[in-house]
């Protein structure tokens, strides 16, 4: 039988293996760095962060309202909270060689910054507290991406908002279980690929790698030099990495031979090479 | 330095300084027929320019060891806590100030790439006695002393005042003689490559672009003033920039020089008094280590900044390895040059094999350096990844593998019993010659003869470890022993590979 | 000993679809001593034998090897959740038989409701009709149509019990049967299944085991499907209809305000393209995330209800190896903040990260995501490509094309952990990438770590603050002997 855990200690419970769980189970084995994601798309976590609007899991706009008295700032944007700016420009040559400009080639030059790493330092803050959070909205919706902003812009306006509770909190204090009326069933993966297969194509995924492997059976041929096989390659005898492009479609598992028997096709990938079964 | 070097030296170098010393460094000047300088006795003006370089090569190189040992000495765990991030942060910045000299090696060697001489990456071991020499080679621990001789070696010219007295007066009392500068030599060599009548166009080798370093393939994520972060990490951390520059011209070549000056010593900075090009006032190397001497002086215990290691530590060297430790008998020439240059026999039991780990992993890290620079990059895109590209990355991961098991030498006693408190260090011991075999086998062999001998000497590590007590740092040491035999072991496949794939191509042997 | 409470532990776990009949057995992964820089090894371990039909743990066995696969079926990963009891201010222990007895409780005090959804085609329709809902068990069809419209009040708060909501204490197999509005009649998603595991004396914990579905593609049809399996060899059952509901035929907004509050990415769904349109071919699958609840009955009323979280994903194709940045890092975070205590500060979890790395780039074609253009790396799937699509940088490899080779990159990575491993202090922070310089797409900037990873915000992936801190805090500390 398992020691006792102390309650105040969210880290051992949010790490708890229950007996005969196999270590996947864990939330230590699901990636989060979703676009979308694997198992979930965490971003979705952060969605009713603000008490009274629901937030756009991927970027810095509100898109519905649920408490009524907000319905103002549906279609704005969040664009700092107290001083953390939720945006950055986004800065790079467009030739090779050449100086960093401001980018702007699509959208405004600014990317919004994942909820996650952006708000941990006012969560942190604001947590538990009663205090409302000091939000610059944009003064008018802006359902089009905007370029960069100064905090002090007139075209900003001042709301203060409190925070919700991502985490279940009791009368015992905070909890490690993400708030059911924050986040309601379905809502962590309702972004993911639709099927799930979806993402195991042509969807810049291989960065992933870890649980959904790209390069296996890897040889090395001599100092820098290698080849392996692409796991969603159909022959894997071959021992070459087949590119997931147009004209590669017949080498590759197809999306509908996914649909179809993804659990035969796919290997299990130990030690870098398809597992025996 | 040798003598043959060394010859060279005292007649030419005096009479270029008293002539040429004043003028400003990057300027270039028309030498009429009568002005214009002779070589020295046995060279030509490009020969020459070899030659000062290969100095310049050496110097830094010399001078990259010297500031590794120093950062690998800082500890500061035993200072109150609040004083440690400080003293971890002047770790940092020394690694970076010899990162930065690395690159300046590296540069060096691309000029020397330019003007068809093959890399020079040897260096003296010990003694140095040369005017050209910015201070007396000697492997130490961190101190103000120490750091003296490193901010009067790297200070710029007009550098005066009280402060500037006092630090010299602390440099000389260690350094037996006045401290040279650096930059002189960096002044002189940019002098004749920019001089036409001097070094001609046709010198210069732009075809060997492919051969030498770049800063993408060198430069790694290092960045200048990396912020510092909302997370309240270090604040002022100065982070590396490492100049690594191809050159294809004389003009590429004379500012490339510059700049190598200029990181060291701040000039442009010294001048317009407003910092340096790109902003931050405290990136020449000169700068950084005066800002540790400062802190330095104002720590609370400034003997505890770094850890007690023997100074100039070195192996020993037995005619007879395969008596027991007692027995054995000690190689007396050399045992006769270590009590005369005042080095540190490193005798404990574990602390030996691992100095030579060591030292076999440095001649690692030369090999592959070496191996890199004949080895041509390429310029076409469809051309897949390289052997280039993995020799590289060897010669970074041996980088690693320097400072790892750096860590655990200055943790270990230079001796056995309790005779001296000193702990060893890294000793940085040339190999026996740094020549490069000509053929592409060969020179996999020598790969592979190293990545074998690296197994023999983890294994005598690791004996000596087992058997050993009273070693705090007994596990991280033998896991990290498990780790590098792994990663040998993994090494010598791929090794075998390239030994098999050199096999074919070169049917009669052709160099590569 | 009182119970003043009870938790489920662990408060997310995850299960994994398939369709063996067996779930995947007990395993552990465990560093390699004698070879630190090696894959990690998986090691049978200790399994129950749960009988479907009584809900009892019959026995433990431990399997002689770890397989993933029953012939050409995965053998889904069915997590158990266990209820803790708090017994004071800052103990929990597990809840067991004897606990239970202690306190003048059975088993059949303790109550359990499910409720997991799949919500995948509303998040594109925006239909609230299209809510994939189950529930274990079954509540009023008021009650289920109230959650479908996602009524925040409606949803009992987490003070007392739920009346309104059933709840079972057998011990049989509750399926999770997902049902939406705009489904043919008398058709679902097996969205799994549940179990209140019967505790004995030899296994006296209580605890819940969730089992996730098949792994199915479901569809849909204009028409009244017949029965037996479908025409089109993708799908497993119709049960969309298609005239009652947007999704077959679904194509995604053009207009601002529609446009605006896409996916990202968008277009993930599977769908063909019609008129430059990627039109949806109306399918959907047997995912879900959800709640397990469990109630406590005790002589002074209920206790508050706990709850965890379940969700059901596709297996870990790589079960010997770990992602760099995960939901636990996520969670932690959110939880404890972006600093970490100094009692946390360990060189293990440094190294564990980076292990992590290594990992994943070990996986990885490193030369195609580094752009290099002799793979064809610059029309390739990678961020090189993505970057210049979405901002316009410059398109070119990110790291010189000549160093990315994989092997070559694992050795280094190598080197890197033997180094960490031997306590050397990380000096690398300097370049890992901090969450706001992801917009840094200038040469050095993309060099940063983690590289060629794609993050939650669309561009370069960063750890988490709290990762970093931790690196940071362990290279600031001077772990040799200490």
């Amino acid at each position: 039988m398992s020691e006792p855990i102390k309650a105040r200690n969210l880290s051992a419970q949010l790490h708890y293996r229950a007996a005969g769980n196999p270590p996947t189970t864990l939330a230590s084995s699901a990636i989060s760095n979703c676009f979308p994601g694997l198992e979930f798309d965490l971003r979705n976590l952060w969605r009713r962060l603000f008490q009274g609007i629901l937030l756009h899991e991927a970027d810095n706009l509100v898109v519905a309202a649920e408490d009524p008295g907000f319905r103002k700032l549906v279609g704005h944007r969040l664009i700092f909270v107290e001083e953390c700016p939720m945006f950055i420009e986004l800065r790079g040559p467009t030739k090779p060689g050449g100086a960093d400009v401001l980018l702007t080639g699509s959208g405004n030059g600014v990317a919004a910054l994942e909820w996650s790493n952006a708000m941990a330092s006012v969560l942190e803050r604001f947590k538990g507290t009663k205090d409302k959070v000091r939000c610059r909205f944009t003064k008018n919706p802006a359902w089009n991406p905007i370029g960069p902003m100064e905090s002090s812009s007139a075209q900003l306006m001042t709301v203060r908002m409190h925070l919700n509770n991502l985490f279940y909190t009791g009368p015992d204090g905070e909890q490690a279980v993400i708030n059911d009326t924050v986040v309601l069933p379905g809502e962590l993966t309702q972004s993911l690929c639709s099927p799930w297969q979806n993402d195991y194509r042509e969807c810049a995924c291989y960065y992933w790698a870890a649980s959904r492997p790209d390069f296996v059976n890897v040889e090395q041929t001599g100092p820098g030099k290698g080849t392996g096989n692409n796991w969603l390659a159909k022959d894997v005898e071959h021992k070459e990495y087949v590119v997931d492009s147009a004209v590669n479609q017949s080498k590759l598992w197809t999306y509908d031979e996914l649909f179809r028997d993804w659990q035969r096709r796919l290997s299990f990938i130990v030690g870098g090479r398809d597992a025996e079964e | 330095m040798r003598f043959r070097v060394n010859r060279h030296l005292r007649h030419h170098f005096r009479a270029e300084r008293d002539r040429e010393i004043r003028d400003a460094p990057t300027a270039p000047r028309s030498l009429s027929p009568r002005r214009q300088p002779y070589p020295p006795e046995e060279f030509t003006w490009r020969d020459y320019c070899v030659f000062l370089l290969r100095i310049a090569a050496e110097i830094e190189h010399a001078l990259m060891v010297q500031y590794l040992f120093a950062a690998y000495s800082i500890d500061g765990s035993k200072l109150p806590s609040r004083e440690r991030h400080r003293v971890a942060a002047w770790r940092d910045i020394i690694l970076g100030v010899a990162r930065e000299e690395m690159g300046h090696l590296i540069t060096v060697q691309n000029l020397l790439i330019l003007l068809g001489s093959p890399v020079s990456l040897d260096r003296e071991d010990y003694p140095w006695d040369s005017e050209f020499y910015p201070f007396t080679f000697h492997l130490r621990a961190l101190s103000l002393e120490s750091l003296a001789t490193y901010i009067c070696a790297e200070s710029p010219p007009r550098w005066i005042g009280q402060v500037a007295s006092a630090i010299r007066k602390r440099a000389n009392a260690v350094n037996k003689g006045p401290a040279n500068r650096v930059g002189e030599l960096y002044a002189l060599i940019g002098k004749v490559m920019n001089d036409p009548d001097r070094i001609r166009d046709a010198d210069l080798q732009a075809t060997t672009a492919p051969f030498q370093a770049s800063w993408d393939e060198w430069g790694r994520g290092y960045r200048q003033f990396a912020q510092s972060t909302a997370n309240g990490s270090r604040p002022n951390f100065v982070q590396a920039q490492m100049i690594i520059r191809r050159c294809s011209s004389r003009d590429e070549a004379v500012s490339a020089l510059a700049e190598i000056g200029e990181q060291g010593e701040g000039l442009q900075a010294a001048a317009s008094g407003t910092g340096e090009p790109g902003g931050s006032p405290e990136v020449a190397h000169f700068r950084r280590f005066l800002e540790i001497y400062r802190g330095l002086r104002g720590t609370s215990k400034p003997d505890l900044v770094a850890l007690k290691i023997a100074d100039n530590p070195r192996t020993e060297h037995f005619l007879d390895i395969a008596r027991p430790v007692g027995r054995r008998k000690i190689h007396s020439a050399i045992g006769n040059f270590q009590a005369y240059s005042g080095a540190n026999v490193i005798t404990h039991p574990v602390s030996s094999p691992l100095a030579h780990l060591f030292n076999l992993r440095y001649r690692m890290l030369l090999v592959n350096l070496t191996h890199t620079l004949r080895t041509p990059g390429s310029d076409d895109p469809n051309q897949s990844t390289t052997v280039r590209g993995a020799l590289i990355n060897r010669t970074f991961g041996e980088m690693y593998n320097l400072r790892s098991i750096a860590g655990l030498l200055v943790r270990l006693p230079l001796e056995p019993g309790s005779r001296s408190k000193l702990m060893a260090g890294p000793p940085f011991e040339m190999p026996y010659g740094l020549q490069l075999p000509d053929f592409e086998r060969d020179r996999w062999l020598l790969h592979r003869d190293l990545h074998l001998a690296s197994l023999i000497a983890i294994n005598r590590c690791r004996t000596a470890l087992e058997g050993s007590k009273g070693i705090e740092i007994v596990v991280p040491a033998l896991t990290y022993l498990r780790a590098l035999e792994n990663a040998d072991r993994i090494a010598l496949d791929e090794v075998g590979g390239g030994l098999t794939r050199s096999e074919a191509q070169s049917s009669v042997g052709a160099p590569a | 000993m009182t119970i003043r409470g009870i938790r489920i532990l662990p408060p997310l776990a995850i299960g994994r679809l398939g369709a063996a009949a067996t779930p995947m057995d007990n395993y552990e992964v465990v560093k390699d001593q004698r070879k630190p820089l090696g894959y990690r090894h998986l090691r049978p371990a200790e399994t129950f034998d749960v009988d479907i039909s009584s809900g009892r743990i019959l026995s433990t066995f431990t399997p002689s090897w770890v397989q993933f696969k029953d012939g050409p079926k995965v053998r889904p990963i069915a997590p158990f959740l266990e209820v803790w009891a708090v017994v004071s201010r800052d103990r929990m222990e597990p809840l067991t038989l004897d606990v239970l007895e202690r306190s003048g409780l059975t088993p059949a005090d303790l109550r359990w409701r499910v409720h997991v959804a799949n919500h995948k085609v509303f998040r594109r329709t925006g239909d609230w009709h299209d809510k994939v809902e189950a529930f274990a068990p079954e509540p009023e069809p008021d009650l289920r149509l109230e959650v479908l419209r996602g009524k925040p009040k409606s949803i009992p708060r987490n003070k007392g019990s739920d009346p309104t909501f059933p709840t079972f204490s057998d011990h049989k197999v509750h399926q999770l049967l997902g049902r939406s509005p705009n489904f043919w009649a008398g058709r679902s998603i097996r969205l799994g299944s549940v179990q209140y595991i019967d505790p004995t004396k030899e296994f006296p914990q209580i605890r819940l085991r969730f089992t996730p579905a098949g792994g199915y593609v479901y569809g849909s049809s204009w028409e009244k499907p017949p029965p037996g399996r479908p025409d089109d060899p993708n799908l497993h059952e119709i049960v969309y209809r298609g005239r009652r509901g947007g999704w077959l035929g679904y194509t995604e907004p053009s207009s601002v305000e529609g446009v605006a509050k896409l996916t990202a990415p968008s277009t993930i769904y599977a769908g063909e393209s019609i008129d430059g349109n990627a039109t949806s071919k109306g399918y959907l699958d047997d995912e879900c995330d959800g709640i397990v609840y469990a109630v406590l009955n005790s002589p002074s009323g209920p206790f508050p209800p706990a709850y965890a979280r379940i969700g059901a994903g596709p297996p870990a194709y790589a079960p010997d190896s770990f992602p760099v940045r995960t939901v636990a890092d996520e969670l932690e975070q959110a939880l404890l903040g972006t600093s970490v205590g100094i009692d946390q500060v360990s060189a293990e979890s440094a190294e564990e990260i980076i292990r992590r790395a290594f990992e994943t780039i070990r996986l990885m074609n490193t030369e195609l995501m580094n752009g290099n253009p002799a793979v064809g790396g610059l029309a390739a799937n990678n961020m090189v490509v993505q970057d210049n699509r979405d901002t316009g940088r410059a398109s070119e490899p990110i790291m010189d094309p000549s160093l990315v080779n994989n092997s070559s990159l694992a050795h280094l990575h190598e080197a890197i952990l033997a180094s960490l491993l031997s306590g050397t202090a990380p000096w690398f922070t300097g370049v890992l990438r901090r969450y706001d310089q992801i917009g840094d797409l200038s040469d050095r900037g993309r060099r940063k770590m983690p590289a060629f990873m794609r993050g939650a915000d669309g561009r370069y992936m960063t750890l988490t603050r709290r990762q970093i801190d931790l690196i940071e805090k362990v290279a600031s500390r001077n772990l040799n002997g200490s």
